[in-house]
Formats: C-alpha cells, sequence, structure tokens
C-alpha cells in the first residue's frame, strides 16, 4: 500500500502544487460571484443561476482533474518513469491504481475548493445555505470516483490523444445514459450513468432527497470504479511498455 | 490464481453489482424527483438547468427588443417558451410569465404553456395558473360580447370551471370567487347583468345549501370549497343592495330581492334598509336611522324577551319567543 499511496503523491503532489489551479479556481468563484448579479437579466432569479453556475464549474473542473491522468500516465510511459517504478517492487497493477488515486484526490480537492467557495459566497450574499445545496455538491464530488475510472481505462489502452478525446467524450454522453435504464445488462454496469450524481435541478428547486441516495451513489462510484479500474489492470497488464 | 484472474473476477463481480446498484439509484432518483421523466434527455452533458437559465436570459432580452408582438414574433415566444419548460419542467416562472406575455396576442399558446404547468404535481398546485387561464379564456369573449360578435360559450364554461379550481387551490385570494361568480353569471345569460349575476349567486347558494343538506353526516364543504359561506352571503347581500341602488324599479327585482332574503334569511325579522336581520327590541335602523318593525319584546311590558316568559312581569310569550328565536 506504501508504493500505491508514493505513487498517488506523486500525481496529486505535483498538480496541486500548480499555482495555475487556484488561479482558476479563483476564476470559478469570481464566477459564481458575477453570477449572483444577474437580477434584472434573470427576473430576480439569480440565486437559481448562482447555484447551477457552481455546480457546473464544479462538473467542469471535476474532468479537467481527470483528464490530466490521461496526459500523465502517457507521460510517464513516453519518458519511461513507469518503467523505472515498475523495475522497483510495484506491479502493474499497483502503478495505476496508484495513479488512480492521485487523480482522484486532485479531483476531490479541486471540486471541494469551488464547493466551499461557491458555500460562503451564497451564505454571504443570501443569509443562508440549504443542505440540499450541500448534498448536490457533495455527489458532484463523489462523481469524480467513476470519472478518473474513466480516464484510467482509455489512458491504458490508447494514446493521450485518443483517451483524452474519449474521456471527455464518454463523461459527456455517460450523463444522458438512462436513457438506456431499461437495459438491465448494459445500464450503470458497463456503461456507466453519471446523472445519478445529477441532482443539480433538485437542488435549485429546493426539492430534498436523503443522506442515504448519496451514500448509495457513493457505493455504486466505488464498486464501478473498482471494477472498471481492474479491467484496465487487465489491459495495463498485457501492454508492452517497451 | 495468478493477477490477471483475481481483476477479471473483480471486474466481472463489481459490474455486476454496479449494474443492479445504478437501477436501483435510478429508481429511487425517479421517486425523489417526478418530474425528472419530463426533462429534455439532449447530451449536454447533465447541464439542462443551466441551458435553461442561458434562455431564459435570452427570452427576456427577447421580449425586451419587442415593442409589439406580431403574429411569427408570438409564436416565436411559445417557441421560446416551450423549450425552457422542456428543459427545466419545474422553472415555476416561465410558466406564469410566459403566458402573461403571451396572453394578448396568442391567448392560446399562452393557455397551452399554463396547462403544462397545471399538470405539474406542485407547479399545479398554484391557484395563479387557473386564475390566469380562466382570465384569458374569459377576456376575449367579454370583447365579443361588447363588440356584439359572438360568443364561444365553452370558454365562458372552461373559464369558469379555471376559476373553480383556482378557489380550491390551498393560499388562494378572496377575488378569485368574485371572478368565479362572474364567469357562471356570463354563462347564464348573454347580457351578464348584476341582475343575472345575482341570479347567478342565488342559484348557486341554493345548490350549496342541497349539497349540505344532501350530504349531512359528511364534513362537506358544499360547493364553496375551502371559503367561508358567510363571505359568500355577505357578497350576495351587497350585490342586491348595489342592484337595488342602482335600478329600483327593474321589472323581477323586488320578487328576486325577497327571494334572496328568504332564502339566506329565513324565518327572520328583516331590515328592509340593510337586506340583514336586527336584534330583537330594535324600534329603529342603525344604519338608517328609519322605523323598524319590533320583535322579540313582550307583548304586555315590551321589554326584550330572555325566554319564553317575560322576565320583568311574567307574561306568556311563547309564540313570540319561538319566532324570534330563529
Amino acid at each position: 500500500m506504501d508504493e500505491v499511496n508514493a505513487i498517488a503523491e506523486g500525481v496529486w503532489g505535483r498538480i496541486l502544487r500548480m499555482k495555475i489551479l487556484y488561479f482558476l479556481i479563483g476564476c470559478a468563484w469570481l464566477h459564481i460571484i458575477l453570477s449572483s448579479q444577474y437580477e434584472a437579466l434573470m427576473l430576480k432569479e439569480q440565486k437559481m443561476l448562482m447555484a447551477d453556475m457552481s455546480f457546473f464549474l464544479a462538473g467542469l473542473g471535476a474532468v479537467l482533474s481527470v483528464l490530466t491522468l490521461t496526459f500523465d500516465l502517457s507521460k510517464d510511459l513516453r519518458q519511461g518513469t513507469a518503467i523505472a517504478y515498475l523495475s522497483k517492487s510495484v506491479s502493474r497493477t499497483q502503478y495505476i491504481f496508484g495513479k488512480f488515486l492521485g487523480t482522484v484526490w486532485v479531483g476531490v480537492v479541486v471540486t471541494v475548493l469551488i464547493a466551499i467557495g461557491f458555500f460562503m459566497i451564497h451564505n454571504a450574499t443570501y443569509g443562508s445555505l440549504p443542505v440540499v445545496m450541500v448534498k448536490a455538491h457533495l455527489l458532484i464530488i463523489i462523481s469524480v470516483l467513476p470519472m478518473a475510472a474513466i480516464a484510467l481505462f482509455f489512458s491504458t489502452i490508447l494514446s493521450e490523444a485518443a483517451a483524452a478525446v474519449l474521456t471527455v467524450a464518454t463523461i459527456w454522453m455517460a450523463y444522458s445514459a438512462n436513457a438506456i435504464s431499461s437495459v438491465s445488462m448494459l445500464y450503470g454496469g458497463i456503461v456507466p450513468d453519471l446523472s445519478l450524481f445529477n441532482m443539480r435541478m433538485e437542488a435549485v428547486h429546493g426539492t430534498q432527497f436523503g443522506w442515504s441516495y448519496i451514500g448509495l451513489a457513493f457505493i455504486w462510484s466505488v464498486v464501478y470504479s473498482v471494477g472498471l479500474v481492474s479491467l484496465s489492470g487487465i489491459f495495463f497488464n498485457k501492454r508492452d511498455l517497451g | 490464481m495468478d493477477s490477471n484472474k483475481k481483476l477479471i473476477v473483480t471486474f466481472i463481480c463489481c459490474f455486476v453489482i454496479a449494474g443492479v446498484l445504478a437501477i436501483k439509484l435510478n429508481r429511487v432518483q425517479h421517486q425523489v424527483s417526478p418530474t425528472r421523466k419530463l426533462v429534455d434527455n439532449l447530451p449536454v452533458a447533465g447541464s439542462q438547468k443551466l441551458l435553461a437559465d442561458i434562455q431564459w436570459m435570452q427570452f427576456i432580452q427577447y421580449i425586451g427588443r419587442q415593442k409589439t408582438l406580431d403574429k411569427s414574433s408570438a409564436a416565436n415566444v411559445e417557441k421560446r417558451l416551450n423549450n425552457i419548460i422542456d428543459l427545466d419542467p419545474d422553472f415555476a416562472k416561465v410558466y406564469y410569465d410566459g403566458a402573461l406575455v403571451l396572453m394578448n396576442d396568442n391567448p392560446d399558446g399562452a393557455l397551452k404553456v399554463l396547462e403544462k404547468g397545471m399538470l405539474h404535481p406542485i407547479i399545479g398546485r398554484n391557484w395563479r395558473l387557473y386564475m390566469l387561464a380562466g382570465h384569458i379564456l374569459i377576456q376575449g369573449e367579454r370583447a365579443n360580447r361588447h363588440a356584439h360578435l359572438p360568443i364561444n360559450y365553452n370558454r365562458v364554461k372552461r373559464a369558469a370551471l379555471y376559476f373553480k379550481k383556482a378557489m380550491n387551490c390551498a393560499d388562494s385570494q378572496n377575488y378569485v370567487v368574485n371572478q368565479w361568480l362572474q364567469a357562471e353569471a356570463f354563462n347564464a345569460s348573454e347580457t351578464a347583468s348584476h341582475l343575472t349575476q345575482l341570479q347567478t349567486m342565488l342559484r348557486l347558494y341554493k345548490k350549496h345549501l342541497t349539497d349540505m343538506q344532501d350530504n349531512e353526516n359528511e364534513m362537506s364543504t358544499g360547493i364553496f370549497g375551502k371559503y367561508d359561506t358567510q363571505e359568500f352571503i355577505d357578497k350576495m347581500i351587497s350585490e342586491a343592495l348595489e342592484l337595488r341602488q342602482e335600478s329600483e324599479n327593474q321589472k323581477g327585482l323586488k320578487a328576486l330581492l325577497d327571494e334572496v332574503v328568504l332564502t339566506v334569511f329565513p324565518n327572520q325579522e328583516i331590515d328592509p334598509y340593510t337586506l340583514r336581520p336586527y336584534p330583537a327590541g330594535f324600534r329603529f335602523s342603525p344604519q338608517t336611522g328609519k322605523p323598524l318593525k319590533v320583535h322579540g319584546v313582550c307583548k304586555h311590558c315590551g321589554r326584550v324577551l330572555k325566554g319564553p316568559f317575560c322576565w320583568y312581569d311574567g307574561t306568556d310569550n311563547v309564540a313570540e319567543w319561538n319566532k324570534s328565536k330563529h
């Protein structure tokens, strides 16, 4: 486990040290603040826009964070860093699991920072923070897990550009996967449904949902991610790294 | 078991469990948010709500740019509203404000928007939607009546139905009852005069009394729903007084007023000036100062009765007491 942690730390330590990351998070906060000023343009529904904007930006932050994995893994393979790791006592599965955990941590930090910024801005602007908003943000934070697993899967079988494009396309389409919810063998198992983490509309309109839903969503994301990381491991074990 | 075999087993187990869990989660999600199935399943990465907000801003700016709405721009407005509703069916403001924008130039389009809102499990409880729908339906027919054009009574009936629904909504205002009565009166007569309105009120009140008698053992609220019957009686008496002031010599008016008073206050002495019952012992009307027929007093000493026998001189006043007891 120490090896896995070391690889994970290598990923998040490098990315979270980038100043540009915090500049972008600052921009997201600024955007949220600005959207609270759209009173006339929204006919006094700016509160709704502000919350929507925060959800959108947190989701975008999550996608961009997991996208780093597609470039990171390819870079490691190209520069031989991966081989250096694997020549020690680290197995291939441990290596990609470490990469996955590191990316998840980056995604969680980014989405949590955007969410905290939104909570503070909302509280300062309107004097309160509905719990349902916190829950909706929590779901976005959890959605980093399956997103990172998707990115890892494509990184292990494709080149960096193709992996990045396919990761974005899959995440994009996974939000509409509930259209195939009646196909039981395919839905949720092979095809991920990220719309399960999309309770933005409900949060904005104050529709309550329980913590049990969040708990169940978390379990799904862990189970799905473990499955996809295992599949990635199978492909990565067979890959010629030379 | 080698590493790859373990991974394959893990992968298969996880995907089967994830598939089962996802179906359960999807079901819970639809239970929590029943309107989710109405949302347009556009591939926009789950940002339908944000798109709806952006389209709402564009809609407001589009309306701001229009000096008046013609046929094509009214159709465009309807299309834009429907797009927003498809993206976010829970956006309550779109239904009412959108219908307000459309109601003059595209009343049928406005009605369609409102009817979509009425189908919504939460927004459909808002009395304003029904009130506005009723208003849109009846306003055109009112204009037709003034212009001596043919009136579509089906629309008037629908308007009355909507006003009735508005009345039955939890937080509706009292003036909805007025709208409902006006629609009922309009429906009853082509002229929709005050006389017809009073006749309609009387008819509805009689129906209310019959309903209450028929459902004596049940907790029936009659046709007025949550509205207090006393409010309706007050309204009817005010209407009667207004009518008498307007056209005292109108044919059939006196008979109608007598019928109203007899139906509303049976077996009671009525102040002919205020059309309301007055207490025992009153000699003059406190409102008009005009003389009244005294009732509920002892036939011997003239004191106000407190029982069948005079409290002052013991005279037997059983008949008068029974009469005034009402």
